[in-house]
């Protein structure tokens, strides 16, 4: 009884994340260890992607040109509107960096490298990379990885302030310092589940299933040396294994699903 | 941002060139395939939800397919020629459908050159045979590793008839990523978040583009884990 009482007071304070006092005073009556249970809102997460995304700006901001990050935010918005979070301020973009990479902050930011965008063939291709990148957002895995890490570095002190509703702080030490939140390797099971969820979204929007793992064996065909897949093979498993993966989940049932070249055409710079 | 047919054009080049090197003859001239211009919008391939996969699935659209954009003759872009490895057992077809004829079976291990691909289809050489096969059941790899003969090279080239990829990967040096202590020393740019923030599409707008390019949302059921 007490353990469903406290779930339930749980969800409330979700729900009513920023009411105030009435906050507190549930806070209060909670056992500081099952606040330890009690996730972020989105209005936290979202503050922490849009941080660590404005970090890796500064790094490789966007490329100069309006109708490409227009095109992708279509095509990237058109997705997302298929998964279990539509109504997130998503936003996308291509930023300048000859990397071959993409990324995700929790909120809904998805950035892609100019250097995997023109190793695209088809829009169906760029969905899947897209698709990816929001399953991550929708499964919140990176929510999860930041609030472990806080907890194991911070422990109650992070609860504490979390309750003290210091909440700007908090955000900022749960992101880290700069763009590292996209140095972070997730979970490897984090990386499967959003390949499958990836292929099941392009699916919903009308896409080939197929243009993800299409991409995967691009990437497969440079070399492990090259500078421009360091960072990604830092925080991803090999294409092999998630190629692997993905047909072992997929088989032979989402053949009906493929469509080839559906969609629109890949907008060229 | 280069043209990707530029890098595309170059690892043709790139390609051919090694081939020519393993035969005996390099030059640095025009490709025997110039690159083509960039493919135009793809057919669609018929509709297959809830039915088998009908042969020839790169025939055109059904009668009465009004909503559907206009098919055209170009299929989304070739790979470059690359070597792989087949995954699992797998069956070479004639065609890129599970209903043509089985050419051979591939063990896994077997070593194949990939050519092309149509949806969840790579289009391969193995031994001389030319055949299509299921992407997931293949990895590719480097060139240069596993791979096949020059004779398959070559004869795989001339497949690609300088199709080969708008859009593909050419492997350089020099170039310095993005480093993880480069990342941990940002401070946040405020202007380029805004920035990016502007250029946020709206849901209307996101339907508008999916309707005028025949994008139909579709249900289709999370897959769990597979089982290990």
């Amino acid at each position: 009884m007490r353990a469903f009482l406290c779930l339930l007071l749980g969800l409330l304070l979700v729900g009513v994340a920023d009411a105030g006092s009435l906050r507190d005073k549930l806070l209060e009556k909670i056992p500081e260890s099952e606040r330890l249970l009690l996730g972020l809102s989105e209005e936290d997460e979202i503050r922490a992607g849009r941080q660590a995304t404005a970090s890796l700006l500064a790094v490789a901001p966007l490329v100069a040109d309006e109708a490409l990050q227009r095109y992708v935010n279509t095509v990237g918005r058109w997705i997302a509107m298929g998964s279990s979070r539509p109504d997130l301020p998503w936003r996308f973009g291509v930023i300048d960096s000859a990397d071959v990479n993409a990324f995700s902050a929790p909120g809904g930011y998805v950035l892609v490298t100019r250097g995997l965008y023109e190793s695209l063939g088809s829009e169906a291709e760029l969905a899947g990379v897209l698709a990816h990148e929001i399953a991550h957002v929708v499964e919140r895995h990176q929510v999860e990885l930041l609030r472990e890490t806080l907890l194991i570095e911070e422990g109650r002190e992070a609860v504490a302030k979390a309750v003290r509703g210091e909440r700007r702080d908090l955000v900022r030490r749960l992101i880290g310092t700069g763009a590292e939140l996209f140095a972070r390797r997730l979970d490897q099971d984090a990386e499967f589940e959003a390949d499958r969820l990836g292929v099941v979204l392009a699916a919903r929007a009308g896409y080939s299933p197929y243009g993800l793992p299409a991409v995967l064996q691009k990437i497969a065909t440079l070399a492990p040396a090259d500078d421009r897949v360091q960072l990604l093979y830092k925080t991803h498993p090999p294409p092999e294994a998630r190629l692997r993966r993905l047909d072992a989940a997929m088989g032979n049932a989402f053949d009906k699903y493929d469509r080839p070249g559906a969609g629109g055409k890949l907008y060229r710079p | 941002m280069s043209a990707s047919s530029g890098i595309a054009a170059t690892f043709l080049r790139a390609s051919l060139c090694a081939v020519a090197a393993a035969l005996g003859a390099c030059s640095d001239e025009q490709p025997a395939h110039p690159p083509t211009p960039r493919a135009e919008a793809p057919a669609t391939a018929p509709e297959t939800q809830g039915g088998a996969p009908q042969d020839g699935a790169r025939a055109a659209r059904p009668p009465g397919d009004a909503t559907a954009p206009t098919p055209s003759t170009a299929r989304e872009p070739a790979l470059a020629p690359a070597p792989g490895t087949v995954l699992r057992e797998t069956e070479l077809k004639r065609e890129p459908s599970f209903d043509a004829p089985t050419l051979a079976r591939l063990p896994a291990g077997t070593r194949v050159i990939a050519a092309d691909r149509e949806g969840g289809w790579l289009r391969v050489i193995n031994d001389g045979r030319e055949g299509w096969v299921r992407l997931l059941h293949v990895s590719l790899q480097p060139p240069g590793t596993g791979g096949g003969s020059a004779q398959e090279l070559e004869s795989v080239a001339k497949l690609a008839t300088g199709r080969a990829g708008t859009g593909n990967i050419v492997s350089t040096t020099g170039i310095r990523g993005l480093r993880e202590e480069q990342l941990r020393a940002a401070a946040p740019n405020e202007g380029e978040v805004a920035r990016l923030e502007g250029y946020a599409a709206t849901p209307e707008a996101a339907n508008a583009y999916a309707r005028k390019h025949g994008l139909a949302r579709r249900d289709v059921a999370e897959l769990p884990a597979p089982k290990r």
